[in-house]
């Protein structure tokens, strides 16, 4: 029956309504991820018996009853391997369970896999794990992007109905559109960090990678909300999916210019400029937009990252759980050092410092454009999925493939991206950005553009 | 802000500082590694920000403490599970200070 091509809604509704169990629908997953996984090695991890003896043992009433959910291999799962793709926790079990996971789990979905990121979550490309790369399912001689590239490729092959990612800066929106999936990276602090191995603790976000605006608004109606086990939980009640809007009359959205650099991809203009004028058909208006050039947000972001990352790192002395700091791959390295030097006596107040005030011009930037506009739009990713192998040296490669998702994620602030589009048969997306907590109007806009685009029903020929 | 070259010398000292071993062979590649990422950091020289407070972290939450409670923790034996070596229900460690 193929359940495994159903989006999160139709699933859930199937099971409900008894026109299948969630055992068949486990076991359709568990066939095309059996099938698949010598092409794209998604996944880091398969619990296919645990999957499938929850699957007969469900609680219909449950808002996910039954419904198998494929997570990033960076959330703990109590029992479970979790690795964040690298050779230092290849052999770790964890001892407790991330509270975006028991959320899920308490709403009765079952973790059937974890899925394969860039080692640490280092990267845009899912190149850097230390198992080997993820393919693009649109074209298995691309790269998913990443981090959460296991996750989108996961979501996109129809391996699973839906999946969880987390994003630091680009890993959810990013991915997202190279595989033609929904990414919706939430405010910072709105998703609890608890049992998330950490890499750039200011902007860590775990989120939805889906099929649909509404698998992804359902997802996180479920894992939001304040926990006590995460000090930067914003104290809020779990967000509340909104109601749809009928049209975007009234609404500006803002267009900046400095989100199409030189080198964009050119399918990748047109599909965003396309993109805006559907969404002047719905009865929005669109506004050129000046805004300060990204090239600081990479510099800010580049300077915080390595900073947060070695010292998030410095816990991986191999004593208490885990192999040596011997065993640390080649990406990691390189970001612990430049964040060591970042953060050294006679550097911390030109770089650190320096960076964190560069923050605030940042967010003040967003600030003074939000009084002008009420969301903002742009590609999500400057270029389709690149080839295998575009990583190798290049010790910017993330930097520059994320820099239009960097400067919102620094100053924390929801986005979303969606199918917008094909270059050369590859997914475009389209990033929808708006002020904090304001999750509903960019899954509003989002939703709208979904509904009136073609984009999100297509399929890879896998 | 000047341009930022990263010597072998300071590879070496920010290694040590960061518990890595760096494999010699690599040492040469490594440094111009650091020393491109350092030139795209370079910018942040550029802008003014005489008078602007650095933001460390984006929803101004500050001092969250939670009540000195006991609340449900690992056991002993699962905070053991997963160390390569313990040895009397402590994890084992090499010594630090030598004889």
């Amino acid at each position: 029956m193929e359940l495994n091509k159903l989006t999160l809604i139709d699933a859930i509704k199937g099971i409900k309504e008894k026109k299948f169990s969630s055992t068949e629908l486990v076991s359709d997953c568990l066939d095309k991820i059996e099938k698949l996984e010598p092409i794209l090695n998604a996944f880091v991890t398969i619990d296919k018996d645990n999957a499938l003896n929850q699957s007969k043992n469900i609680d219909i009433t449950k808002p996910l009853a039954g419904i198998p959910i494929a997570i990033k291999d960076n959330f703990c799962v109590k029992g479970i391997k979790v690795t964040a793709s690298s050779n230092l926790l290849k052999d770790y079990t964890a001892q407790y369970t991330a509270t975006v996971i028991q959320k899920l789990q308490d709403a009765g979905a079952i973790v059937i896999g974890k899925t394969n990121m860039d080692a640490w979550a280092h990267g845009s490309s899912t190149e850097t794990s230390d198992f080997g790369p993820t393919k693009n399912p649109w074209n298995p001689l691309h790269l998913p992007g990443g981090s959460s590239g296991g996750s989108a490729a996961a979501v996109a092959s129809d391996e699973v109905v839906t999946s969880i990612g987390s994003e630091t800066a680009g890993s959810i929106r990013q991915p997202s559109a190279w595989c033609g999936t929904v990414g919706l990276k939430p405010s910072y602090g709105r998703v609890s960090r608890y049992g998330v191995i950490a890499m750039g603790s200011s902007m860590d976000c775990p989120g939805p990678i889906t099929k649909t605006v509404d698998d992804a608004a359902l997802l996180l109606s479920i894992i939001s909300g304040h926990d006590p086990k995460d000090a930067t939980s914003i104290n809020q009640k779990p967000w509340e999916i909104p109601a749809p809007l009928k049209d975007l009359k009234g609404l500006k959205i803002g267009l900046p210019k400095a989100y199409f650099p030189d080198g964009i991809k050119f399918a990748v203009k047109e599909a965003v400029l396309n993109a805006a004028e559907t969404l002047k058909k719905l009865g929005a208006e669109i506004i050129e937009l000046d805004v300060l050039d990204p090239k600081y947000a990479i510099a800010v972001y580049t300077v915080l990252q390595r900073s947060e990352v070695s010292s998030n790192l410095a816990r991986f002395t191999g004593i208490r759980y885990g192999h040596p700091r011997s065993t640390f791959g080649d990406e990691a390295i390189r970001r612990i050092m430049l964040g060591t030097y970042t953060l050294s006596s006679g550097y911390y107040d030109a770089y650190y410092l320096q960076a964190q005030k560069v923050r605030t011009l940042i967010i003040e930037d967003f600030e003074k454009q939000f009084k002008k506009v009420d969301a903002i739009i742009g590609p999500t990713s400057p270029t389709t999925a690149l080839l295998l192998g575009a990583t190798e040296g290049q010790s910017m490669f993330g930097e520059l493939e994320d820099m239009l998702v960097e400067p919102s994620t620094l100053a924390g602030l929801p986005g979303i991206s969606v199918h917008c589009g094909f270059g050369d048969g590859l997914p475009i997306g389209l990033q929808i950005i708006t002020p904090q907590l304001r999750e509903d109007l960019a899954v509003n806009i989002a939703r709208l553009f979904e509904s009136n685009t073609d984009y999100h029903l297509q399929h890879p020929n896998l | 802000m000047s341009s930022s070259k990263i010597s072998l010398d300071q590879l070496r000292h920010i290694a040590h500082l960061a518990r890595l071993e760096i494999n010699p062979e690599k040492e040469n590649y490594l440094a111009e590694q650091l020393s491109e990422t350092a030139s795209y950091i370079d910018v942040l020289g550029e802008l003014d920000t005489k008078n602007i407070n650095p933001t460390f972290q984006t929803n101004h939450l500050k001092n969250i403490t939670r009540e000195d409670v006991v609340g449900e923790s690992l056991t002993q034996e699962e905070a053991l599970s997963q160390a390569p070596d313990t040895y009397n229900g402590y994890f084992k460690t090499q010594a630090t200070i030598k004889k």
